[in-house]
Formats: structure tokens, C-alpha cells, sequence
């Protein structure tokens, strides 16, 4: 039983029970009243069942009043018949009173709640806005708006918006099952409402047979969207009443979608200004990367082809050797492009294969070749270190990045350290240089994609060569990390899990 | 090959190692002593103790952009410099030249190029302006007597076309930016257009060259500025 109809049954209890007192009172107390007091007392369940209930049950009750008053308090008693003519008034009033109270208290009724009605529609109004204004996306902004319009308007409520490739879909519907959101022609009749940005369905000039009463969304010449609410069930005027709600939610809609496209926009621009930043950067610093080593190439081939000097044999060694060198430069360069691209591809899969690490080192150090040879190179490696499941070429190019940037970034003829040991995180190589300590807290940033490049005033480098080495670490599922040496220097470290070798056929 | 330059010093200033390396090999031979710095700070002291006669400048050096090195030293010396670096966008080289560079090579280079450059630069340290007359290939120019003439041929320059040629020709094989010429023939509060520069060097090129859409005197280095070819009388 809801609260309504608990009320309503109180309404009818007081009422008999009023009806049951005045009769019961004035009957006992025999001539204490005289016949007018008593319809002046009959007239009060009359009146209260005006103010309480509907005008049949007030008619219903001035009936039943009129009876009583006639059979027990009317001359001749007991009969309805009535002698004087006089009381045939008191009875017309009886019903007027009932009537008269039932509609003046009906229309303060039906006032009430229309007032209640308009404020708690405003009040949903303005919790939609405060709502709307936190919201940044497109999806949730559309939830929220027809949650709002189907609370308010009491049907469902359905939003069309053009989605991201532009398609006029059904964004949000408060009844994702009703026939409002699920019947194809009222679609139809939404894409028409956003071709022309008139509004259609029942009480329009356009498909008053629809389903749905739409209106766009419009925000200057744009049509944003459309709104639509299910008026199938409607009458005439509450049609109306609920067109004027839908247009004001319109409105409410359109500025917070318009606002939320609107910072998408910006947004949107925002990231391609950035990409188009580090796409920049990563053009100078590749273009840097690569024409220094040309330069030396270049330079020293036009030396050797120029007729302006003639070299002594050992200068033309010399200039042989910077071409030597700038070459292989440019390789370690092209090859760190290939990991990365590599390394970036859905395709990507690790070659992995049973690894000796004092192979891999001895791989990467001859790489250098003559470049290491005036730098006392120590090599320490653990004896009985197991062997590793890895994909070879790549920690070969982890350990040739590492070097690389030892020598790159200490002093001419300073020792460059590389250890390999067994610990606890697996098998961890480190290669240690005697340069410039880096700030501790720059440490975790080195090996930050474009790092070097973010950093202005540093020294060359393409900055890609510490991000690549991270990513083929993390494949191999190790870590890899950079820390200051206590004697000085920098040591850049990286662990390779060992994981347990199925014995394949026999064992040793 | 290079008496006049024999012995000159000069020093390199390049992170690279290699480029230094090649450098020094190169330029030796060439009769030059290399001195070299492999950081901007480093490369002012260098620049400051040892007086070379000339400076090879890397752009992107490490401690120090190379345009501050070159703001630096012009501070109190007038020495060459020659930028050498990959940067090769035009705003790096008004940038460089406008701060006092003498001239820009781009890296990757030609030897030959850049000893063409190195000698040009000493060339330029010859005083112009003691001599009256200049004389670049076929191209002659009288400045006592305000006299210009081609192939033999006198030629009848306006006020503002003689003083653009006479810039440039003192300047010869150094570019010269779209600003300095401006400021220099017009003046440093008067400082137009682009568009007004071209109009007189297309006008003084109908003028010295044989083929005004082929210059050999007056070449453009686009977005930069112009250089008056001086090697064709090598």
C-alpha cells in the first residue's frame, strides 16, 4: 500500500467516524441540540470530506449525510419522507457544501502540485547543469543528459550525436530497451531532425505519427545532436508541457556538449602540436646523428680525392681510419633504428636461444674494434655463469649502446669496466665508466625515449640508444637501471632472469 | 700550394672527435697549425690565450651553444669564424652570421669547399679598404673615383646600387645576411623589406652579369642573404 492510498483510507476512516460522532451525540444528548445545530454539525464530515477526497466521494458523503439527518433527526423520524417542505433546502445546501469544498479544494490541489511539479523541475535542471559541468566526455555527457530529461519528463528520453567517424549513432537512451531507443524508424526520424535542425514528431508539422518528439541541439549554425522523448502516451496539454521541458533541456545539452566538443578540440590540437615537437626533435637529432659521421666520411674521402696536397702515407691512414670509423657509426645508428622499429612492430617476436653472457660481451666488444684500444677495457666475468635464454643480437646491441655511450661520455683513456655476476634478480652485466656522475635525479629519466633530445645543451646523441636497450630488457623480462660509483662515475646496470633448463635428452 | 696562409693557426672547435681529428689531419697537410677545443668553454679560453688566426666552430657543442661562442668572442676579437654544423636551417645560419660569424658551411662537407672558405676568410683580412680598387674576376670596381665597370666596360650603378656592390665586393666569398646588407646601405634606423633588397640586387645583376638568371658575381644563399663570388679570379 503506498502512501497515497494509506492516506486516502485514514481520509474515509475520519470521515465515518465524524459521521458515526455528530449522529451518535446528537441522538443522546436528545434535545440539547436543536435541529439546525445538527445540520450545522452534519455539515462537518461533508466539509472535510471535500477537502480530503475527490468530488464523488463528497457527494457520496453529503448523500449519506442528507439520509441520516433525514431518518433519525427529520419529523416524521425514521422515514425519508419529509414534512416540512423547509428541510428540502437544508439538504440542496448539504450537497452544494460538499461539492463547492471538494472543488475549491481540488484546484488548491492541483495548484500545489503544479508549483511542486515546476520546482522540482527546476531543481532537476539545475542539478543536470551543476552535473554537466564535471563531466568531460562525450559518452558520459549523453547518460547523464537522458537520465536527466527521462527523470524529469517522466518518459524515456533518447540523444543522437555524430560519433567519431562521424556517423549520426544513438549515443544514449535512458530505456535502452524500450521502443524509443530500439524501433529503426524513430532513428530516421532523429537523422531527419539533425539533417534539416527542425523539430519533429507528434504535435510538429513534420512525422506527427512518430513515436518520439525530437528536437535538435543547436549551437549557432551547428547541429550538434538530437534530443528526443517518448510522447507516444501523451495527452494534448501534457504533451505540450513536456515539449517546453524538452526544449529547455535542449538547451542545458547543447552548451555542455558544446563545451566538452570544444575542449576535445583543443585538446586535439594540443597533441599534435606536441607530436609535431618531438617529431622535430627527433628530425634534428636524427639529422645530426647521422650527417656527423657522414661529415667525417665525406671530409675525409674529398681530402683523399682533392689534387690541393699530396698526404704522407700515414695522414692517408688517418683519414682511412675516420672513414672506418664514421661507417661503423652510422651502422650502430641504422641498427638501433631497426631494433627500435623492431622492437615497436605487432609483429615483434624474440629469437631467444641458450646464451653464453661472456659470448654476448665478447660479441659487442669486438664491435668496436680499434675504437677501444686506447682505453684500458677490463672484463670481468663470474665463472659457471648458467646460461641464458635470450635473443642474442639484441643484448649484443644492449651491451654495444652501454659501451658506446661509456666512451661517448668519459674522458679520452679513461677505464671502461664491464662485469657479469650471478645474483639473486639473475645474471646481472654492468659496465662502469669514469665520466661526469649523472644527477641523481636524472638517473631514472636516462633511459627515457628521446631523453638526450628533451635535454638542450647536452652532448650529441640520438637519445634512442638507452630507450632501446630498456625495451629489449623488458622483453626479456630483466630490468635494467643506472646508478652513480662510489669512486666516481657512472655504472649502468642490467639483470637477465635465469630460468631452469629442461634437460633435453641426455643431460651432461 | 698556400704561401700566403702557410703557418696560419687555427683552432677547431668541434665535439666530435672525429671531425677533429679528420680536421687536424686535413688542414695540416694543407700547411695550417690545428689547434683544437672539444667544448665551448674551453674553445673561448683556447680562443682568448693562444690568438689563432682563425675559427672552425661546431654549433651544437655541449656546455655552450656555439652561437654563444661566437657572441663571446666577438666580444673582443674580430678573428674568423667559420661555422661549421649539421644545422642547416636557415634561421641557425641568419642567426650565426647576424651574431658575427664570417661564413656557414654545412656538415656533411668537402674538404676542398671548406679550405676554398678558410682561404676566402684570410683573404677578406687583407686590407680592403687601404686599396681603392677591387677586383673580382671580370669585375672592377674603382672606389676613389666611384668607378665600376665590367669586362672593361664602365657601368653606371645608382648611390644605393654602388654601395650594395661595394659591401659585398670588400666582403667578397663571405656571406652577407639579408639584415646586414640592409642596415649597412640603408642605414640602421631604416630598416625595409626584403622585397626592397631584391629589387636592387636584380637590378645591379642586370647590370655586372653576363647572364642575370645564371649570376656568377652576385649568388644567393636562400634565406640568408647574398655572396659575391671572389674565387673566380683563382
Amino acid at each position: 500500500m503506498t502512501v497515497e492510498q494509506r492516506r486516502k483510507v485514514i481520509d474515509y476512516l475520519v470521515i465515518l467516524a465524524l459521521l458515526a460522532v455528530v449522529t451518535v451525540v446528537c441522538k443522546t444528548t436528545g434535545k440539547f441540540f436543536n435541529i439546525t445545530d445538527v445540520a450545522m454539525l452534519y455539515l462537518l464530515p461533508i466539509i472535510y470530506a471535500g477537502a480530503r477526497t475527490d468530488i464523488w466521494s463528497s457527494v457520496a458523503i453529503a448523500i449519506a449525510g442528507v439520509l441520516l439527518f433525514d431518518l433519525l433527526f427529520v419529523p416524521p423520524l425514521y422515514t425519508i419522507t419529509v414534512s416540512d417542505a423547509h428541510y428540502i433546502v437544508t439538504f440542496v445546501i448539504f450537497l452544494l457544501v460538499g461539492i463547492t469544498t471538494s472543488v475549491i479544494s481540488d484546484r488548491l490541489k492541483n495548484k500545489t502540485k503544479e508549483t511542486e511539479a515546476a520546482l522540482g523541475q527546476t531543481r532537476a535542471m539545475y542539478d543536470l547543469s551543476t552535473e554537466l559541468t564535471a563531466v568531460s566526455s562525450v559518452r558520459e555527457l549523453s547518460r547523464i543528459i537522458v537520465s536527466g530529461v527521462a527523470g524529469a519528463t517522466g518518459s524515456d528520453a533518447a540523444l543522437y550525436l555524430p560519433d567519431r567517424s562521424n556517423v549520426f549513432t544513438l549515443m544514449a537512451a535512458s530505456n535502452p530497451e524500450g521502443r524509443l531507443a530500439t524501433d529503426r524508424n524513430e532513428g530516421g526520424v532523429a537523422g531527419w531532425v539533425f539533417e534539416y535542425g527542425q523539430e519533429a514528431g507528434p504535435g510538429t508539422d513534420t512525422l506527427p505519427g512518430a513515436r518520439g518528439l525530437y528536437v535538435p541541439l543547436k549551437w549557432e549554425d551547428e547541429i550538434l545532436g538530437v534530443l528526443g522523448i517518448d510522447v507516444s502516451e501523451e495527452t494534448n496539454s501534457d504533451l505540450a508541457r513536456k515539449k517546453v521541458l524538452l526544449l529547455a533541456f535542449a538547451g542545458l545539452a547543447t552548451l555542455a556538449l558544446n563545451k566538452v566538443l570544444l575542449s576535445a578540440a583543443t585538446q586535439h590540437v594540443k597533441n599534435l602540436e606536441a607530436s609535431d615537437k618531438l617529431r622535430g626533435a627527433l628530425f634534428d637529432s636524427m639529422s645530426h646523428e647521422l650527417r656527423t659521421p657522414l661529415a667525417s666520411i665525406i671530409g675525409a674521402v674529398t681530402s683523399l680525392t682533392g689534387s690541393e696536397v699530396t698526404y704522407t702515407d700515414e695522414q692517408k691512414i688517418e683519414l682511412l681510419d675516420t672513414i672506418n670509423k664514421g661507417a661503423a657509426r652510422m651502422d650502430r645508428l641504422v641498427r638501433n633504428l631497426l631494433d627500435m622499429a623492431r622492437l615497436e612492430s605487432d609483429s615483434f617476436k624474440l629469437k631467444t636461444e641458450w646464451c653464453d653472457i661472456q659470448d654476448v660481451i665478447g660479441v659487442a666488444l669486438a664491435a668496436f674494434g680499434e675504437e677501444l684500444e686506447n682505453r684500458p677495457t677490463v672484463v670481468n666475468v663470474e665463472e659457471d655463469l648458467p646460461l641464458l635464454k635470450i635473443d642474442f643480437e639484441l643484448i649484443v646491441q644492449v651491451l654495444v649502446n652501454l659501451v658506446d655511450n661509456a666512451l661517448k661520455y668519459s674522458p679520452p683513456g679513461s677505464k671502461i669496466e664491464t662485469t657479469a655476476r650471478h645474483e639473486a634478480a639473475g645474471v646481472v652485466v654492468s659496465v662502469e665508466d669514469q665520466g661526469p656522475k649523472i644527477p641523481n635525479e636524472e638517473l631514472n629519466r636516462v633511459f627515457g625515449k628521446f631523453y638526450r633530445i628533451e635535454i638542450p645543451g647536452t652532448a650529441a646523441g640520438s637519445g634512442l640508444g638507452l630507450s632501446i636497450c630498456k625495451s629489449i630488457i623488458d622483453v626479456h623480462g630483466g630490468s635494467i637501471w643506472a646508478e652513480t660509483r662510489p669512486g666516481g662515475g657512472n655504472r649502468f646496470v642490467f639483470s637477465l632472469p635465469v630460468v631452469e633448463r629442461k634437460p633435453e635428452g641426455e643431460t651432461r | 700550394m698556400t704561401p700566403e696562409t702557410g703557418g696560419a693557426r687555427i683552432l677547431v672547435i668541434d665535439d666530435e672527435p672525429e671531425i677533429r681529428r679528420l680536421l687536424k689531419v686535413a688542414l695540416s697537410a694543407h700547411g695550417y697549425v690545428v689547434l683544437e677545443a672539444e667544448a665551448g668553454q674551453k674553445g673561448i679560453d683556447r680562443a682568448a690565450l693562444d690568438h689563432p688566426d682563425l675559427i672552425i666552430l661546431d654549433m651544437g657543442l655541449p656546455d655552450v651553444d656555439g652561437l654563444e661562442v661566437v657572441k663571446a668572442i666577438r666580444e673582443w676579437s674580430s678573428v674568423p669564424i667559420i661555422i661549421l654544423s649539421v644545422r642547416e636551417r636557415e634561421d641557425d645560419k641568419v642567426a650565426a652570421l647576424d651574431a658575427g660569424a664570417n661564413d656557414y658551411v654545412t656538415k656533411p662537407f668537402g674538404m676542398d669547399e671548406l679550405t676554398a672558405r678558410i682561404r676566402a676568410a684570410f683573404r677578406a683580412l687583407i686590407p680592403g679598404e687601404n686599396s681603392p680598387v677591387l677586383e673580382v674576376g671580370d669585375l672592377w670596381m674603382d672606389l676613389s673615383k666611384r668607378l665600376t665597370s665590367v669586362s672593361g666596360k664602365e657601368v653606371n650603378l645608382t648611390p644605393t646600387e654602388y654601395e650594395l656592390l661595394k659591401y659585398l665586393a670588400t666582403n667578397a666569398d663571405k656571406v652577407i645576411t639579408h639584415k646586414q646588407l640592409l642596415t649597412r646601405v640603408w642605414g640602421v634606423d631604416f630598416v625595409p623589406d626584403i622585397q626592397y633588397l631584391r629589387v636592387y640586387i636584380s637590378q645591379l645583376r642586370k647590370k655586372i652579369e653576363p647572364d642575370p638568371s645564371r649570376p656568377i658575381y652576385i649568388l644567393t644563399e636562400p634565406g640568408v642573404g647574398y655572396r659575391l663570388a671572389g674565387l673566380i679570379s683563382d
